[in-house]
């Protein structure tokens, strides 16, 4: 259990928060884009598709971190 | 006589590797996970291609995706916070991902309620759609459940800067549930 105080890196933690907000943005913006697409479209099928893999990769690479996986002692 | 230690006991002392056992071990079980949802994705498209019914509650699901990629943000949150020491922020936005899980389930549970008596499990379109959201709603639920433990443990006092692995573990296989939406939502309501 962790009972010493440690002072907190508050830049550190504002850059990072940034950056998550940053991400959820986008997330946000290329959702309600890709639903009035789907809505307007006969066949939305390859129009959607570059949404789904632009929300994947941000949820990979912002949230999830997948470069750590390849970084040499990337943790 | 010899006093050195068998191999196998040094071994297992070194605990310097552990750390990035643990992120590939996570990431391994992730890309299992991601066969599982690809073999239903696979199934709703070889059974029915595109084709969905009119009467899919559009507004409802925008809302659920919406609340998911929100709670996504709040776990990322607490991750970033008990990365920089912050608990007392850590333990609210592991509660407000937990909140916004619970709310997502609620309208879930609303969803299936209409599609029982639209699209019966029994029809080409029902079937792929009670698995892909059962299994999803599934993977929520133990989402939620580990989630309620890092809680539980940050509210004793565990996790800090220099070891929050359990937490950030929790937080990534939630994210994973959030990337699954973002799949599975086109797949059964925009395509």
């Amino acid at each position: 259990m962790t009972t010493e105080l440690v002072p907190i890196d508050r830049d550190g933690m504002r850059a990072a928060t940034r950056k998550g907000l940053i991400g959820a943005a986008v997330l946000a913006v290329l959702t309600i884009i890709e639903y009035f697409v789907a809505i307007s479209l006969e066949n939305p099928l390859l129009a959607l598709l570059p949404f789904v893999a632009l929300k994947g990769w941000i949820i990979l690479d912002v949230f999830m971190h997948v470069r750590q996986v390849f970084k040499e002692g990337g943790h | 006589m010899t006093t050195t230690k068998p191999p196998s006991t040094e071994y297992h002392q070194d605990m310097s590797f552990q750390p990035r056992a643990n992120l590939i071990g996570l990431w391994l079980f992730i890309v299992s996970e991601t066969f599982l949802f690809g073999a239903f994705l696979a199934a709703r498209y070889y059974s029915t291609g595109t084709a969905k019914p009119e009467e899919l509650n559009q507004n409802l699901a925008l809302m659920l995706t919406i609340v998911l990629l929100a709670s996504s943000l709040s776990a990322y949150m607490a991750e970033t916070s008990i990365r920089f020491n912050h608990r007392r922020n850590f333990v609210i936005y592991i509660s407000g991902t937990i909140i916004m899980g619970l709310i997502f389930l609620g309208g879930v549970g609303i969803e299936l309620k209409e599609a029982i008596h639209l699209y019966p499990p029994g029809t080409p379109y029902g079937s792929s759609y009670f698995m892909l959201i059962g299994l999803h709603a599934f993977h929520v639920v133990t989402g939620l459940i580990a989630l309620g433990f890092v809680l539980f443990l940050g509210l004793k006092g565990h996790y800090g800067s220099d070891d929050y692995w359990g937490a950030e573990g929790v937080i990534k296989y939630w994210h994973f549930v959030d990337l699954a939406w973002v799949i599975i939502y086109p797949t059964l309501y925009l395509f």
